[in-house]
């Protein structure tokens, strides 16, 4: 299903940019200019996302497997059977994280980094990126106090490494840093 | 040619600031190789900002460093945690974490280093000698040539690519696309821009790079189902630089045999330092004595595909210095700095001043000789490099990130460029869409549309020319054999599979005292992933180039 979600993104795109690229400007010549090597990559697309579609309906593409998935599973199973010698130990330990609690860990990352171009020039450098860290490790669940540190730490590497270091002007704020 | 070497070692060794940053590259390439997940090309995009502030030889010799140094690293999780940390590593897994279990991890360890040094110094003595003799013969290239070059780095893309080839090229026309955006090169018509200003030089590669393989790899970690180390076995490293150097001497031939395969695939535009360790895993196998040892614990394949990795590295950047067409997403990276540095990449290296080229080769040498020290330093240190917090190591990356493209230009178009490729990185994944032809699509795009341009309108448009010269021809063979490989690759396996099966079944009577198991019908299946890899057992028992599309970069 989802390569055929694909295939018609591919579809559509290359329509798409087909139709924008037609629009741009011709050579003295009477040749498409500009507009020539996006048509063509246009084309490419609906092409390949035919090519998609018919694999995709022929069930023909190979399915994709998560491999870190299957070496947890390989050793819950392991375990499960007690079949794990003791002395090898796990490599692994599963966090059983619910999909909500990690589509929010994205989020935090996303929100972050959009917060940091959002308030960076009025909180300046130090507070947003100190903030930003602060809230991915905690998302985490990394404790508060080695947050707190390591989010200082790395804070000041940047700070001193970028603005110090590389004479980078990253943004002061409305408190001078 | 000796005014530019000696040219050369001045460049290098004038300034000791030259060396320290070669080192401390490689370090940061040490501990990002060692942490699973994290590429050498995510060490590279990550470096980036750092070497716009530096001369052109220490930029790229930081980038050169790291790359070599990562490459080997990646075995360091794979042997102790099964856990490869680069995909360059994936081939050979499972033999370096059966050592390990079995007391001999720091071996495994020490006798891939070994193999990767000296499969390194292999590749770069490939790649002075042919980017040498390539980069003059590419003198007489004009943009007809040009045009065929870079359409077979274009083809190769595609052909290597993980996962399906029909997705890999979606991949590579979605980098070509994002080359469009920007003034044109024939009319300066903003094309994609969408009356943005800011967007008339296009969509800086830097940005589009740090989000494809840095921050999507942060939000694939956080949204992935997690798990953590939670038992690293103990290495004992007593003895282990003797015994290591005495297992490599023993498997001469097989680190031989590696550098000798990974030279010659990492010349090929597209493919990389992981492949180079599959197709070399392949080989080692079906010349072996001991095939039934492959994959339960065996050195031979660790020293093979070790010094194929690492010999890969080096000549992927002859297409790179010779043509200006990336060799892998490392060396595509390489061309933005050397562009940025006003270094063109092609044959004007190997006109007039050719130092900063011959200082290129020395750096290789040196990165490689610097490896043998500090790898060994790391494999003592190994486990404490595998217990950085994960939420630190996480934030870690984001703040690079965004301080790093920030730094380019002091705007916050980049840090937006870095957030949406991002998020393009996860959900391409999620489709099993390879990134590295979006980086290839993205370097190659321009070359290919100014060279085709320039062509059609000198010649009136008389797409004759494009055939009819002796060069071109040569390239356009090239091309339709590498768009038939994989045809031909799974014609050979099926008329190979009889009888590999029964050269199997006797080969593995034959395997190391101690081995258990039967892998008479085991296939070697070439898969390139950065992910926890495991050997499959493949019902055609062929040899098969399967490649899944786990994780980005080399």
């Amino acid at each position: 299903m989802a390569d055929i979600v694909l295939a018609a993104i591919c579809v559509g795109g290359g329509i798409a940019v087909i139709v924008y690229a037609s629009g741009m400007k011709t050579l003295n010549t009477g040749q498409m200019g500009p507009g020539l090597f996006p048509s063509l990559i246009g084309w490419l697309f609906v092409v390949f996302g035919a090519v998609l579609l018919f694999q995709g309906i022929r069930g023909g593409v190979p399915k994709h497997e998560d491999e870190d998935v299957v070496v947890i599973d390989e050793d819950v199973a392991a375990d499960e059977a007690g079949l794990v010698d003791a002395s090898e130990g796990r490599s692994y330990a599963i966090l059983d994280e619910a999909p909500a609690r990690l589509l929010f860990n994205g989020m935090v990352v996303v929100g972050g980094i959009v917060a940091y171009l959002l308030l960076a020039d009025t909180l300046g450098f130090i507070i947003t990126l100190f903030l930003v860290l602060s809230s991915i490790m905690l998302s985490l669940r990394e404790k508060v106090w080695r947050t707190a540190v390591f989010a200082s730490v790395v804070t000041a590497v940047m700070y001193l490494g970028f603005e110090k270091g590389l004479l980078v002007q990253l943004p002061d704020g409305i408190l001078g840093f | 040619m000796m005014d530019s070497v000696l040219g050369a070692l001045e460049l290098v060794f004038s300034e000791p600031s030259n060396i320290v940053v070669v080192a401390l590259a490689g370090i940061f390439g040490l501990v990002v190789g060692a942490i699973p997940g994290l590429t050498a090309t995510l060490g590279a995009a990550l470096l980036i900002p750092f070497t716009f502030f530096m001369d052109p030889v220490p930029a790229i010799g930081a980038i050169i460093a790291m790359a070599a140094m990562a490459i080997f690293a990646g075995d360091v999780p794979g042997a102790l945690l099964r856990m490869p940390g680069t995909p360059s590593s994936a081939a050979y897994v499972e033999d370096a974490y059966a050592l390990t279990k079995n007391g001999k991890g720091a071996i495994a360890l020490g006798v891939s280093l070994i193999a990767s040094v000296i499969g390194g110094l292999i590749g770069s003595i490939v790649l002075i000698f042919l980017a040498q003799v390539l980069g003059r013969f590419a003198m007489q290239f004009s943009s007809f040539e040009y045009f065929w070059v870079a359409v077979l780095g274009l083809t190769a893309a595609v052909i290597i690519s993980r996962g399906t080839q029909v997705k890999g090229a979606i991949a590579l026309l979605f980098g070509l696309l994002i080359s469009t955006v920007g003034l044109d090169v024939t009319l300066g018509q903003p094309r994609f821009t969408f009356g943005m200003e800011e967007l008339y030089r296009g969509i800086d590669f830097i940005p589009a790079m740090i989000g494809l393989f840095g921050l999507s790899e942060v939000l694939r970690n956080v949204t992935s189902r997690a798990s953590k180390v939670q038992r690293i076995p103990r290495v004992e490293t007593k003895g282990m630089v003797r015994e290591s150097f005495s297992q490599v001497a023993k498997n001469k031939g097989k680190v031989a045999q590696g550098a000798g395969v990974g030279a010659a695939v990492g010349v090929l535009p597209g493919a990389g330092a992981d492949i180079a360790a599959w197709i070399s895993y392949a080989v080692a196998k079906n010349t072996s004595k001991k095939r039934g040892a492959y994959g339960r614990g065996s050195y031979e394949p660790i020293a093979g595909s070790a010094s194929a990795n690492n010999a890969a590295l080096g000549s992927a950047f002859v297409p790179t210095l010779a043509f200006g067409i990336p060799g892998d997403t490392i060396t595509a990276i390489l061309i933005g700095v050397l562009v940025v540095k006003g270094v063109e990449p092609g044959p004007a290296l190997f006109t007039g001043d050719t130092s900063t080229l011959f200082a290129i080769y020395i750096i290789f040498i040196i990165a490689n000789l610097l490896l043998l020290p500090l790898g060994f330093a790391l494999i003592k240190g190994a486990t404490s490099i595998l217990r950085i917090p994960r939420p630190v190591l996480m934030a870690s990356i984001v703040a690079v990130s965004v301080v790093g493209a920030y730094a380019i230009n002091n705007g916050y178009l980049e840090i937006l460029i870095v957030l949406v490729f991002g998020i393009l990185g996860v959900v391409f994944e999620r489709f099993g869409i390879p990134l590295a032809p979006v980086v290839l699509g993205i370097v190659l795009g321009p070359i290919v549309e100014r060279n085709f341009m320039s062509s059609v309108i000198k010649t009136n448009w008389d797409f004759t020319q494009f055939f009819n010269r002796p060069i071109s021809a040569v390239l356009i063979v090239l091309t339709v054999l590498l768009l038939l490989f994989p045809l031909m690759s799974s014609t050979l396996a099926r008329m190979r599979n009889g009888r590999g099966r029964q050269e199997d079944e006797s080969n593995s009577l034959d395997a190391d005292a101690g081995e258990t198991g039967q892998s008479g019908d085991e296939s070697v299946s070439l898969r390139t992933s950065g992910s926890p890899s495991h050997r499959s057992r493949d019902d055609s028992d062929s040899e098969s180039i399967k490649t899944e599309d786990e994780r980005p970069g080399q």
